[in-house]
Parts: C-alpha cells; structure tokens; sequence
C-alpha cells in the first residue's frame, strides 16, 4: 500500500511537472506546424461547448479514476488527453475502431529520461508521436492491466524496454500540438482534441460561491488534463474550463450542475477561463489528435453458448 | 332453422379450405420442434423484451456490442435457467439468428447497429412461436 498522497506530495513540493523551455523548442524543431494554428477552424469554439469527459466515461465507465501513486501526472494527463480523443473518434467520428481499453501511463513515464520523479511534456510527447502507447491490458513482457506507477517509475534513467517500446509502436499518436491561448485551447476541444498541461498553478478543493473551484496562491508543479470547456454562458454567465485531476476525489464537486450535463467526475475541477489561462500561459498545454486507433475486436460469440444448451 | 345444418356445413367447409397459418421457419424454429407452448411463449417475451429495452437504450447504457453480449448472458442465466438443455442445438440456432442480421465485432452501438440487434432479437421471437 503506498503511502503516497497526491495533494500533500505537491503541496510538499513535488514537481512531477517539470518545465524545460529547451525541450520544448527541441520538440518545436522536430515538429512541423509544432503550434496548434487552424485557420479554418478560427473561433470555431466561440460561444460552444464540448464536455469530451463524457465519451470517455461512456466507453470506460471508471475511466478518470485512477490515483497517481508517484510524481508521474504527466503520464496521467497525457493519457486522459489521449483518451478524450480516441473517444471521440469512436462516437462521433465514427472510425471503424474501437476503444478496447483505457490508455496506459506506464510507457510514457518510463521514457522521461532520468530516475529521478517528475516529467518534462515535451518528452511525454515525443515518446507518444515517435514510439506509440499502449493499453491497460496484459502484454507479454509487462502487465499493465492495473495501473502500477512503480513500473514507469523503476524504468527510470534505462527508458522503456526494447519489447515494450515494440508493442507502443503500434499505435502512435499521429498530431501533437503545443496550444498557446485559451481561444485556441477551445477551437482544440471543440473539434475533439484532448489537451495536457504543465503549470505551476494550485486551486481549491472547495468550490466558491460563483460554484467553480477557485485559483489559490501558491502552486503545484503539476500536470492534468483538460476535458471540456463550456462558453455558452447559460449556467456559469462567464467561460469555464473543467480539468480532471489524478488524485480520485481529492475535491469537493461543484454543488450545482446542470441536470442536461454528463455526470461531474469526482476529482474534476471546474474553472473560470482567467484562471485556466495559466495553462497556456506557462508554455506546457498540449492537444492530441488523429490517435491511431485500434480495430474492433472479435467477440467469442453471441451469448447464449452454453446456456440454452448443455 | 332448417337450413340451419347447411349454413355450419358450409363454414365449415369453407374454414378448412382456408390456408394454414404459416409456420415460422428457421434454425430457432427447427431447434424448437416439439417445444411446449409455455416453453415458447416464455422464449418469445425473453427475446421481445430484449429488443424492445436494447432500443429504448439506444446505446446509453448499453454502449457496445461486447456489453449487450453481457446483458443476453445474463438475461439468459436468470431467465431461461429452467430451458438450459430442453431443446438440443437451441443456442447454436440462436447464434446463427444473429450472425444473420449483425456482426461479432466489439463495436459501439451506433442507432443502427442497435436496430440490427433488434431485428435480430426479434427474429428469434418470431421463430420461437
């Protein structure tokens, strides 16, 4: 049982998101169009909304659940970023695939590049666009049916095995894009980009009475995942963003919701668009799209095998 | 009156001359021969309600093809555990039913791939009656 205790290990000073400009611009290099800039989607999430938590939660219903037990929230984040959008492809892009399984975060923290905790994004995106992911499921050299952070973790400094990393090339994810404004961060999820991010923020676990979780001084060094904004103005009268966190149900939830909106997850926060502005700002907000996905598998059979029949 | 034995004479000359109902044919049908009433009236509700509840859901609850599996199993452990053996090669039938009308791949349930399933279950009804 680890003693691990997310909001007190951040609190404490764990940087489990660590910022690195010179990563970031090697990544930029290796890159082209390394910036999420749409022409023809500009404004394209003005005045919408997209919750793409729900297409998650409806292909996995316990996604968003697992509790990080090392610094390892990038791996996290980048998961719940890719997740979104494989989601999306499934339900409203209709690609002829299937979701099968929620993303592991294990290869990817292994391949931060050092022993020690913490992960620098950019690294996490490299890995994922170069070598691939995989799912929570049982491979023959590694289980990651269950999450386990001590496996990414003892990876450490030697970087993913050579049969792992086989099994991640698989499926890559095919577009990463560093995301720079909050305008930009809404055109990505409205058209079904998950996003990650690194900061250096803290918020409440206690929502206020304008019923969002405010930003608190101070901060964690810290990476989540934004699932969905909303800019309608009709329930909260200003633009919200809603991250979801790695530690459970480390806050309270907002206390009202709209009855027409997917179920709050429990860890989720729920923020003003000034205060998620950090995201941006702080150089680490990434979107993922066009994930390889993965093709429907074949069930054994129908069901009634061996139950009408001896 | 007096004509009275005529009348019923000719309805019932004119009924027998009437086509049977025709029986419903196919591999649940055939799996079924000999099967009692009960046995497959019940067979039949199991299979309507199935696919009455599958497209009220629309893929809400039931969001793929692998989960609508899980619910006929368990439909079927708790509601047809008194038929399990009855009727030789029913389940291979009911298996060739839905291989008719849908795949076996894992795939979400989109509103027409739930309307295939329906038809599915529904086609199984027709031929348990």
């Amino acid at each position: 049982m680890s003693d691990f205790v997310p909001l007190k290990a951040y609190d404490d000073g764990l940087e489990g998101w660590i910022n690195s400009p010179r990563d970031r611009v090697l990544w930029q290099e290796s890159q082209p169009r390394p910036i999420y800039s749409e022409p023809n989607s500009v404004g394209s999430g003005d005045g919408k909304r997209a919750l793409l938590w729900q297409y998650v939660r409806k292909l996995d219903p316990l996604s968003f659940t697992e509790v990080q037990t090392v610094g390892d929230c990038v791996s996290h984040g980048s998961r719940n970023a890719r997740d979104c959008t494989r989601a999306v492809q499934v339900l409203l892009e209709s690609r002829p695939e299937a979701f099968v399984k929620r993303g592991a975060t294990e290869p990817t923290y292994g391949a931060r590049g050092h022993s020690g905790e913490g992960m620098i994004p950019a690294r996490a995106a490299t890995f994922e666009r170069d070598v691939g992911f995989c799912i929570r499921q049982k491979y023959e050299p590694v289980d990651l049916s269950k999450y386990n952070g001590s496996i990414g973790a003892n990876w450490g400094s030697s970087g993913v095995p050579k049969d792992v990393a086989d099994i991640c090339r698989q499926h890559k994810v095919g577009v990463i894009r560093q995301i720079t404004t909050v305008r930009d961060a809404m055109d990505a999820l409205a058209n079904g980009y998950g996003i990650h991010s690194g900061q250096y923020a803290k918020w409440s676990g206690t929502p206020n009475s304008q019923n969002i979780h405010p930003r608190l001084p101070g901060g964690w060094g810290h990476d989540m995942a934004t699932v969905g904004f909303d800019d309608t103005k009709e329930f909260w009268p200003f633009t919200v963003f809603f991250i979801q966190n790695s530690w459970g149900g480390w806050c309270q939830p907002v206390k009202d919701w709209p009855s027409s909106y997917p179920e709050q997850v429990p860890g989720m926060i729920v923020t003003r668009a000034d205060d998620w502005a950090v995201c941006v700002t702080d150089g680490d907000a990434w979107g993922y799209g066009n994930v390889d996905g993965f093709p429907p598998q074949r069930l054994p059979d129908y069901g009634t095998i061996g139950l009408l029949q001896k | 009156m007096k004509h009275l034995p005529v009348i019923v004479a000719i309805l019932v000359a004119a009924l027998t001359m009437l086509p049977a109902p025709k029986k419903p044919e196919g591999p649940v049908a055939t799996a079924l021969i000999g099967a009692s009433r009960s046995d497959r009236s019940h067979l039949k509700g199991i299979y309507l309600s199935l696919a009455n509840k599958t497209q009220e859901d629309n893929g809400t609850l039931i969001t793929t093809v692998g989960m609508w599996r899980q619910l006929h199993i368990n439909t079927l452990k708790m509601a047809a555990a008194e038929m399990r053996g009855k009727y030789p090669g029913l389940d291979v039938a009911v298996e060739k039913v839905m291989a008719d009308k849908f795949p076996l791949d894992d795939a979400p349930l989109s509103t027409s791939l739930v309307n295939q399933i329906a038809a599915a279950c529904r086609e199984v009804a027709k031929q348990s009656e």
